[in-house]
């Protein structure tokens, strides 16, 4: 069954396009990693499949509810840790699910604390259980562990796998690491180029570690050389 | 606030009450001229013994408590759509900012000629005055709402009515806070205005009776009253604003 299917999607910003003519589906319980340099398009990509942003050209099409863990954390500043994550449910059985959450990603002894009192990574841990609560059938994650520290961030690497293969949600996981990247996704998609499409995909495998890298500083070192020549020029 | 600056707020009052004293003290300056603190001590107990100190202050309480939840109620609604609706802001943005370019005193006259020398009108001034910083802080609080924010609200569902309550009034009440904490200073500005204008009852109208009689202990309590309405009522907001923005992470927090 399929969650996510982008067909061609092409993306403007701001008079410049960003995404052009992109094709990626994702199926149901299925895990999808988005790798690329800063700044190439992977937030405008998930931002666009949740249809904040509008699509310039291209088919999109996306079933189910839609969780999305932004970039930063955008937790509600005037809320409770326990508040924010039952602002996303609906009904007493998601509000139940609330302090089960709080307590996977490590948060039990947190739960009246502003968002003011929170670290970088205490704050993306709520919005992660936020993203949870309401069990969605897509799942996008820009860049949710970020801010933490290798055992936590193994802890709720697992955690998240769990629960996918639980809820069989169709999950899109942007992040910077290579390993995290493999280790979560059963493909792993690079994007590059300006504007960006998909310029390879990988199978999750450890073993890939090393194609993968090289893909991606192939494209930095284009990306260097390309950027020099217009200097030149 | 470290205890040993606790005092500090209260050197200024302190040493202008000590002047006041000594000054009067000294005999060189006529009664009809300023008053000592003790007569208009004097006046105060003279006043509250007759019943008329709570009648002129309550009659001036109540004109600014009228007319600041009138204004404050229209403010809240003629804020609300301006701030979340282009077309209502094209309608009515244009016209309120014009009529808060007039002096809002221009409208005495008119006012006494359509409602007499009545309570309303006196309301009606009071509200004027307490309308424009509320609305003026509630449409810029409702702009300045985090977009992000109300994208997160998006994604899990919010809109309309549900959206409005549970993200754009809380993130919007620092601002709507601040706005309501000025029109109330305006209220009682205007409600000054107002009672020296026309009026038998109200702090207003001692100055004025005392400015008539060349009493100048009268003037003086009504000013100390006034001073100590403005203070208080002061006080009430940013115990509010303490109260229900302990969330907000601001240099004051
Ligand atoms: N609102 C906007 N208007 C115009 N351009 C934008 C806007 N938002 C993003 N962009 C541009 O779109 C491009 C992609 O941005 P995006 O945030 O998707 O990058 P990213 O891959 O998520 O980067 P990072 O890894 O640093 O988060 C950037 O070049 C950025 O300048
Ligand atoms: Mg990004």
């Amino acid at each position: 069954m399929k969650g996510i299917d982008l067909h061609e999607l092409t993306v403007t910003l701001g008079g410049r396009e960003v995404l052009h003519q992109l094709t990626l589906s994702v199926e149901r319980g299925e895990v999808v990693s988005v790798v690329g340099a800063s700044g190439c398009g992977k937030s405008t990509l998930l931002r666009a499949i949740a249809g904040l942003t509008p699509i310039a050209g291209g088919v999109r099409a996306v079933q189910g509810k839609v969780a999305f863990v932004f970039q930063e954390p955008r937790l509600l500043p005037w809320r409770d840790v326990t508040a924010n994550v039952a602002f996303a449910a609906r009904d007493d059985e998601e509000r139940a699910r609330v302090a089960p959450l709080l307590e996977r990603v490590g948060l039990a002894a947190a739960t009246h604390l502003l968002p003011k009192q929170l670290s970088g990574g205490m704050a993306q841990r709520v919005a992660l259980a936020r993203a949870l609560v309401r069990q969605p059938e897509v799942l996008l994650l820009d860049e949710p562990f970020s801010a933490l520290d290798a055992l936590r961030r193994r802890v709720l690497q697992d955690l998240l796998a769990g629960i996918v293969a639980d809820s069989k949600a169709a999950v899109v996981f942007v992040t910077h690491d290579v390993d995290e990247a493999l280790r979560l996704g059963q493909r792993v998609v690079v994007l590059a180029g300006s504007p960006s499409r998909v310029i390879a995909e990988v199978p999750g495998r450890p073993s890939n570690r090393e194609r993968l890298l090289d893909l991606l500083s192939t494209e930095e070192r284009e990306r260097a050389e390309a950027q020099l020549h217009r200097r030149a020029v | 606030m470290a205890k040993r600056t606790r005092w500090i707020p209260l050197a200024a009052p302190a040493a202008l009450f000590a002047g006041w004293f000594v000054f009067t003290a000294t005999g060189r300056i006529p009664t009809y001229q300023l008053a000592s603190p003790r007569l208009v001590w004097l006046y105060l107990q003279q006043l509250a013994a007759r019943g008329a100190l709570w009648e002129h202050l309550g009659a001036s309480v109540e004109r600014v408590l009228i007319g600041f939840a009138a204004a404050f109620a229209v403010a809240v609604l003629l804020g609300t759509c301006v701030g979340l609706s282009r077309r209502c802001e094209e309608l009515l943005d244009p016209t309120l900012q014009a009529v808060r370019a007039v002096p809002s005193l221009a409208w005495v006259p008119l006012l006494l000629i359509w409602l007499g020398v009545g309570e309303s009108a006196k309301i009606v001034l009071v509200a004027i005055g307490a309308f424009f910083p509320i609305y003026v802080n509630l449409v810029s609080g409702i702009r300045g709402v985090d977009r992000k924010l109300v994208e997160v609200a998006r994604i899990y569902g919010y809109d309309g009515w549900r959206l409005a309550l549970r993200v754009v009034l809380p993130a919007t009440l620092p601002s709507l806070l601040v706005g309501a904490r000025v029109g109330l200073t305006q209220a009682w500005l205007f409600l000054v205005a107002a009672e020296l204008l026309a009026s038998t009852r109200g702090l207003g109208f001692l100055l004025i009776e005392g400015q008539q009689t060349s009493r100048t202990d009268e003037v003086l309590a009504a000013i100390l009253l006034l001073a100590l309405c403005g203070k208080l009522s002061e006080m009430g907001m940013r115990a509010l604003e303490r109260r229900w923005l302990r969330w907000t992470d601001g240099l004051a927090t």
